[in-house]
């Protein structure tokens, strides 16, 4: 699919990211972050707020990755390295939290 | 880069990188006490029994230590001489890269022989002075990260400035030197801590400071013996004597 | 959010197929090794912070409950909002509209210079009611994590400045759009570090 921008495409390069629209994921990313605000203020009991926010905090980084850094699986292992941080991260985060 | 360069005692300059390393960890930090070292809240009489006890070991890392501290700032030259063939040769990187190391020799050879001297006549000195010159020592070989640091930001803006095809240094290994010279900054808060991990002897301070900076010496040491060849290849295309 | 809409062209705005360097990943494949080493080192900072969390969760507790939750939640704000103007940069760089590129970078730097601000509100707060560094081990985390973040915040507002520069340069099309994808991952780094850094010090109310 040829579009504005392929002549900034190597010679031999024509893959392509499908991406939504800005505007779109700074909504998501926003109220997601408005959500775990809310969880924290008292909306919900706290043990139920703490594992939403953390959960919360990984979709919005797993969401940053793809739209905004626009890291596709197809660039493992970059991708692949970046989802096993994601992962240690929000599991060191649950799991320290879960057992306190 | 036009010149023709004369690449004898590159590749032996270069490889005082890892030697500089291998003895640096054996005489300072094992004889020394120093991989790890004592934790800033151990008691004065702990420290002073350990230089008591092994005074002829400490003395001994010590001396080896300091001899071999100038095998550094010879890797950082050799390093610069690489580095004189991406970049101009009077280029302003390369001048830092240069001093930067020979900076670093002399922020290793001062503190160890604050090391040195508390293992000279260890049972004549007060417990308390003897911790005080290791502290000292600590203090100085830490807080003077800003000069190595100022070695690895310049070869890295040079190594990424390659415009060669395939760099001399990969871009990968020029970032993380880029990276580990910025990550020294967290020893400015090794001051303020007795224990914990940004004491001295900390996970953040000690372990991971020292180990991406030791671990970075033999692979820039190994990118850079690969250069020294290539560019002895590319000097073959040059005509001239 | 009203303004942000209307400031969106349709080219920049709709879902499109961004093409990708043939290299694969966006932007220099050296500066990723710079922003993973990095997010490996803050993950050492979380490892450090939940471990002494579990250790003494009382004391954690009661630093937590000192922090300001609506500051936490207008930086996270501030710095995704930022990041929405950068991730339309590099669409825009990709699509040679560097004039817009560039406008989207200023927009980038001014709403991020925000963060500076609401962080200087939040420390200056705390150390005027006298908690410090040195308080107890949950302030000493808080303020060297903020503070570690804080100094790639401000090497970022650096970065933005020569991109913005870098945008009117006659230099090849293929070297600044490289240079505005490695920069815009390097923000959005800063970004995702936040939002883990919010969650973290702010959001984990002990039950």
């Amino acid at each position: 699919m040829s579009g504005p921008g392929d002549e900034l495409v190597p010679e031999g390069g024509t893959s392509h990211a499908r991406v939504w629209p800005v505007s779109a994921v700074w909504g998501v990313l926003a109220g997601a972050s408005v959500l775990g605000f809310l969880f924290a203020e008292g909306m919900a009991p706290a043990r139920i707020a703490a594992i939403a926010a953390i959960l919360l905090a990984a979709f919005k980084v797993n969401l940053v990755i793809s739209q905004y850094m626009e890291l596709e699986w197809r660039h493992r292992p970059l991708r692949l390295m970046m989802a096993a941080w994601l992962a240690a991260v929000t599991a060191l985060l649950l799991g320290g939290f879960l057992a306190t | 880069m036009t010149a023709r360069v004369d690449t004898r005692y590159w590749r032996l300059c270069n490889w005082m990188g890892p030697v500089f390393i291998a003895v640096f960890f054996v005489c300072w930090g094992l004889l020394g006490h120093n991989f790890p070292p004592f934790p800033p809240d151990a008691p004065a009489s702990e420290v002073a029994g350990y230089f008591r006890t092994n005074a002829d070991n400490v003395r001994l890392g010590m001396v080896v230590a300091m001899t071999f501290a100038p095998a550094y700032g010879v890797w950082g030259y050799s390093l610069a001489k690489v580095t004189e063939q991406i970049v101009e040769k009077d280029s302003i990187l390369v001048q830092l890269a240069r001093v930067g190391a020979a900076w670093t020799t002399i922020t290793v050879l001062i503190p160890t022989s604050f090391w040195l001297t508390a293992a000279f006549r260890p049972e004549a000195l007060p417990d308390w002075m003897i911790q005080m010159l290791y502290d000292m020592a600590w203090l100085l070989i830490d807080l003077a990260y800003a000069v190595t640091s100022v070695q690895m930001f310049a070869l890295g803006a040079a190594y990424l400035s390659d415009k060669r095809r395939v760099p001399l240094i990969p871009k990968w290994l020029a970032w993380y030197g880029i990276w580990v010279g910025f990550m020294f900054i967290a020893e400015c808060l090794m001051p303020y801590f007795r224990n914990g991990a940004f004491a001295r002897s900390g996970l953040l301070n000690f372990w991971i400071e020292f180990i991406i900076w030791m671990g970075w010496v033999p692979v820039l040491a190994w990118y850079n013996a690969r250069a020294i060849t290539r560019i002895e290849q590319e000097q073959e295309q040059v005509p001239g004597a | 959010m009203h303004d942000l809409t209307d400031k969106l062209r349709p080219g920049a705005e709709a879902a499109h197929d961004a093409p990708a360097s043939a290299t694969g990943q966006p932007g220099d494949s050296g500066v990723w090794v710079f922003i993973f080493a990095d997010m490996c080192g803050f993950a050492v900072f979380f490892l450090l912070f939940m471990a002494g969390r579990m250790e003494n969760l009382a004391l954690y507790e009661s630093g937590r409950e000192l922090l300001d939750l609506r500051l936490g939640l207008a930086n996270t704000l501030i710095l995704l909002t930022s990041g929405a103007f950068m991730a339309r940069a590099v669409r825009q760089a990709r699509s040679a509209d560097w004039v817009g590129a560039r406008s989207s970078l200023w927009l980038t730097l001014i709403v991020g210079m925000l963060f500076a601000v609401s962080k200087g509100i939040e420390w200056g707060t705390k150390v005027s009611s006298g908690i410090g560094l040195l308080t107890n081990e949950f302030w000493t985390y808080y303020y060297v994590f903020t503070g570690i973040h804080f100094l790639h915040f401000v090497i970022g507002v650096g970065v933005l400045l020569v991109l913005i520069g870098r945008c009117d340069k006659p230099i090849p099309q293929a070297d600044k759009l490289r240079w505005i994808e490695s920069g815009g991952a390097y923000w959005h780094m800063v970004d995702l570090l936040w939002i883990i850094l919010f969650a973290m010090l702010y959001l984990l109310r002990a039950a």
